[in-house]
């Protein structure tokens, strides 16, 4: 495995996290806009 | 593959709780919500009614602001603030945002330091703080949200009291809202502070958030 391939796997749990966080964030916004 | 689970297992781990914390948040609300429905004479709602419903909205929230406020707070206030004896403190006499040659950035950036670590100017100092800007930026964006979803749910509420609702403005500086805050933020302060403290005479064997297990009681800044 080289090392190139290593920060790519780096490279996707960060922005898997960062998914998370915008998704949830986007989707409780959305919802609470729809509520108000 | 094997590899890839080993060298990730940290974030793997809590990934995977964290989506089935969220998963078992939304069922348990959903029940909750329904024993109210049904204790006030009210049509049940399905599990995409409560997905897509305030209360659940402002639930996820809150937790989440509070959680990003106790790390943004953490990650930067112990840049300046210390604790004699904990791992979580660095070492007495290093307070402060320290030198450039401590720091490794500028003309003393490595070969394989970060672009912007050597670039100088404002995208060092940009990158300098990116941890604590994006920590922040996901505590107001949480936060934010709390109280829009805080809001929705607050005037549903009073909306079936046959009371009128109130304004966003008006909600900002209701107890609801300061109720649901700070009741999350009380609970971060401690466990946070509690870290730092008690990390000081009790020890985990192995892990980076403990000192080495014979280290002094007074050593400071040492990771396990």
């Amino acid at each position: 495995m080289t090392a190139c391939c290593r920060v790519v796997e780096m490279r996707v749990v960060f922005v898997a996290y960062l998914l998370f966080i915008v998704a949830g964030l986007a989707w409780c916004l959305v919802v609470a806009l729809v509520h108000h | 593959m094997r590899r890839f689970v080993k060298e990730n297992s940290l974030s793997l781990f809590f990934g995977v709780l964290f989506l089935a914390a969220l998963a078992g948040q939304s069922v348990a609300g959903w029940h909750q919500v329904n024993d109210q429905q049904v204790g006030e004479s009210h049509d049940r709602i399905t599990y995409l009614q409560y997905l897509t419903s305030a209360d659940f909205a402002v639930d996820v929230t809150e937790n989440w602001q509070s959680e990003y406020l106790q790390f943004l707070l953490y990650i930067v206030v112990t840049v300046w603030l210390l604790q004699k004896g904990s791992p979580e403190s660095k070492e007495l006499g290093k307070s402060g945002l320290e030198s450039d040659r401590d720091q490794g950035v500028g003309a003393y950036a490595g070969d394989d330091s970060p672009r912007w670590a050597r670039a100088g100017g404002i995208r060092t100092t940009l990158y300098s703080w990116s941890l604590g800007l994006v920590m922040a930026a996901v505590f107001l964006a949480s936060w934010l949200v709390q109280s829009i979803g805080g809001w929705a749910a607050y005037n549903e509420t009073r909306i079936g009291q046959l009371r009128d609702p109130i304004s966003w403005p008006a909600y900002l500086v209701h107890a609801d809202f300061w109720a649901r805050t700070l009741q999350n933020w009380q609970s971060e302060f401690l466990a946070v502070g509690s870290m730092a403290v008690l990390a000081i005479y009790l020890r985990q064997r192995g892990s980076p958030e403990s000192k080495p297990v014979g280290a002094a009681h007074s050593s400071t800044g040492v990771e396990g």
